[in-house]
């Protein structure tokens, strides 16, 4: 896709033009902290949308089109807005609305999946890529502190390749290799399902490897997708089935660089519940509780960080997009217009409710 | 806060999956579905009973013949034999674009869809490693089940065309067909054939698919409820959509006249893409008329019934046009031009079934769990 970036950037500025509605303007005032949800708006827009920590509207970032998951600087208030995969456009944007919109494209021959990161000091992004001729993902890597010009890239050895988080080290980054190959040209397919070959990516930030794990032969239509780390620094994972829905395995994941990945157990109602699918995987604050969203069956499940052991779920449709909120709770967004803030006992609270906006596939907040 | 949280799940539909609900499309005035569990299950019942097993049984039936033209030729390579075999290629390919949507079910197990019809194949694995096998001649390859064992690139469909269509070596382009070709050949029709013979054992019988599928419950593994068993039969009729205008159509019309390629198209060395484009759009009104899906939508909505069947008949007209040759079809601007219509009536379908159809019949998947990511 090709973005007219001067039209974009006229739309996205009149937006701006229209300047806060007072009672946004307050609610940014007392809060510092802000909550980032890609959307679908209700006339079949895209954009993204800033909350205050407790729930009130700030404003809406406009996207050319469906965007996926946001990186968000670790001390500056900006944030960058990837297409969701195959699209081409990433929106850097200042998170109070006082500079206008960056868009930037994916060079030729790449796309963008969807995720990306910022270096612990802000400077780099990273993100995840596919080298379309290739077939095989990339981490493109770009100068934050220079518009976004494109450094380079390293190859992250795999095939569809998702996610990839920054770990607490700051110095090394883990990749989720989804293992399956699609290509622009062939919408959204799967191309390879049999001969899946997902797995685990430990990289510095130079793409050197430090470690490359997979799941038993039996498990390689188990995709994995997206990751959180937990206070121990273990990264958790979840997963979609490819394989025959009637054997299906656990979906959610643990991964030492040490004892490589393991699945943890889900009890076996809970599992069918899911539909062979997650969403996206949280950590609380405090990263003693892990959550995983399965939207295809309605519910956010959760874990224990530290004994790997099943808590117990939160049944609210259609979820997908989670986050840390509190030191044990966690935000989930739904395409039904909700955010609620809700811990491992499946108490929930409504932080906010825009009928007619469907939240997308993620969530971040910014200053928690 | 715990009440409003409640009364919020359940004024959204939440609480209850079965539970009509009223849903804002974005346009206009909301729209109440008034399908129930029970309109769900006998549309899922009628998919599955008129549609779905007997496609299955025209396939199997179509493969059964397969493997007897190809041996019959290869006996007598004759005139009358390359016409059937031919015939039988093309009723196989027909036969397929009437479940080649269905990724659920048996098809979903072991490979099986995969192994039928790796397509399309990307990065011509296919082809590169029927010309290995062909070179090194591995008469273990042909022993019955051999083949299941091998990469799903060469075990259906498009290996099958290959070796029937593609050179001077072709079977039904060579006067006198090389043994081993000719062994290989059969061993890809078995194959086809013994798939096509599961997917209907596995549709069919006591814990068959059907079952699983009109007996949904909280202890069935994949299907816990009515709605959400014709949510799949609904996804269905979005995927067939999807595929024929991304993988088989577009690819090939490309994004300019220059840039049409027929060796994109789906089957194009047999010459029979158009009759497989044209099957899978029949299939599809086919499958839409068995679902009884137009059927329960609400009085008020069922313009939008209208404008499926307009748009699906705009569909075949485009077709039509485009005439019976995709390489002809690709090569006249005016033919593309049909082609690249059918896209548009592809979208358009679509756009018609996910956002209002779905609506309106109660079924619309949650934006996340429709296509998550």
């Amino acid at each position: 896709m090709i973005v007219d970036r001067r039209s974009f950037l006229a739309g996205a500025g009149a937006c701006l033009a229209t300047g806060l509605a007072p009672r946004s303007a307050a609610a940014l005032a007392t809060s510092d902290a802000l909550i980032l949800a890609p959307t679908r708006q209700q006339d079949g827009s895209f954009a993204v949308m800033l909350f205050g920590e407790s729930g009130a509207f700030i404003r809406a970032v406009p996207l050319p089109a469906r965007g996926h998951d946001l990186a968000v600087h670790p001390q500056q208030r900006r944030a960058v807005a990837f297409a969701r995969r195959p699209g081409t456009f990433a929106v850097a944007f200042d998170l109070d609305g006082r500079v206008e919109p960056q868009v930037f494209v994916a060079q030729p021959d790449r796309h963008f999946y969807g995720h990306g990161t910022y270096s612990a000091d802000g400077r780099l992004l990273f993100a995840t890529e596919d080298n379309i001729t290739a077939g095989t993902g990339v981490i493109g890597i770009y100068d934050a502190t220079d518009s976004y010009k494109r450094l380079g890239e390293f190859p992250t050895r795999g095939i569809g390749t998702h996610e990839a988080i920054l770990m607490p080290d700051g110095k090394t980054l883990a990749i989720a290799n989804g293992g399956i190959e699609t290509l622009p040209d062939f919408g959204r397919e799967m191309l390879n399902v049999p001969t899946m070959d997902p797995s685990l990516v430990f990289t510095d930030l130079d793409g050197h490897l430090v470690a490359q794990q997979r799941l038993s032969k039996d498990l390689h239509k188990l995709s994995i997708r997206h990751m959180a780390v937990g206070a121990d620094g273990t990264v958790w994972f979840g997963t979609q089935w490819e394989g025959d829905p009637l054997e299906t395995p656990s979906l959610v994941g643990r991964a030492s660089m040490e004892k490589g990945l393991a699945l943890v157990s889900i009890p076996e109602r809970e599992l069918a519940d899911m539909r062979r699918y997650t969403g996206a995987v949280a950590a609380s604050r405090d990263g003693t509780v892990i959550s995983a969203s399965a939207p295809r069956g309605g519910y956010v499940i959760h874990f224990s960080a530290e004994s790997g052991r099943y808590l117990g779920r939160t049944q609210i449709a259609d979820s997908s997009g989670i986050t840390a909120y509190g030191p044990k709770s966690i935000l989930a967004s739904n395409g039904e217009g909700l955010i609620v803030e809700t811990d491992a006992d499946g108490a929930e609270t409504t932080k906010v409710r825009r009928p007619g906006v469907a939240f997308d596939n993620h969530l971040r907040t910014f200053g928690l | 806060m715990r009440h409003l949280v409640l009364a919020l799940a359940i004024a959204l539909g939440i609480a209850g999956p079965a539970r009509a609900a009223t849903v804002l499309s974005g346009e206009g005035a909301p729209i109440v579905p008034l399908a129930t569990e029970d309109d769900y299950a006998r549309l899922v019942e009628q998919t599955v009973r008129i549609y779905i097993v007997p496609a299955y049984r025209d396939l199997a039936d179509a493969t059964g013949k397969l493997t007897k033209a190809v041996r019959d030729y290869c006996a007598a390579p004759e005139a009358k034999g390359r016409e059937t075999l031919d015939t039988a290629f093309a009723t196989t390919l027909v036969d397929w674009a009437a479940v080649d949507f269905l990724h659920f079910g048996p098809m979903g197990s072991e490979g099986r869809y995969e192994r039928f019809a790796f397509w399309p194949d990307v990065h011509g694995t296919g082809t590169r490693q029927l010309r290995q096998l062909l070179a090194n001649e591995d008469q273990s390859l042909i022993a019955p089940g051999a083949l299941a064992q091998q990469s799903a690139a060469v075990q259906g469909l498009p290996t099958l065309e290959l070796l029937l269509y593609s050179g001077s070596k072709a079977l039904l382009n060579d006067a006198a067909p090389a043994d081993f070709r000719c062994a290989l050949a059969a061993a890809v029709a078995d194959n086809l054939d013994s798939i096509a013979s599961d997917a209907v054992v596995g549709w069919t019988g006591e814990k068959g698919w059907s079952a699983l599928i009109t007996k949904p419950s909280n202890d069935n593994p994949v299907y816990r409820t009515h709605t959400e068993a014709a949510t799949e039969i609904l996804k269905a009729i979005l995927t067939g959509l999807e595929q024929m205008r991304d993988q088989r159509i577009l690819p090939a019309v490309g994004t300019t006249p220059e840039d049409a390629k027929a060796s994109k198209a789906p089957y194009s060395r047999s010459g029979h893409t158009m009759a497989y484009l044209k099957a899978e759009s029949e299939a599809l009104q086919r499958f839409v008329a068995a679902s009884g899906m137009l059927e329960i939508l609400p009085e008020d909505q069922d313009g939008y019934a209208a404008s499926a069947l307009f748009e699906f008949s705009n569909l075949d007209d485009a077709l039509d046009a485009a005439g019976p040759d995709i390489g002809e079809a690709l090569a006249d601007p005016k033919l593309r031009g049909k082609l690249v219509y059918a896209t548009i009536v592809l979208a358009s379908l679509r756009d018609l079934f996910q956002k209002h159809i779905a609506v309106a019949a109660g079924l619309s998947p949650g934006f996340n769990s429709l296509d998550g990511d």
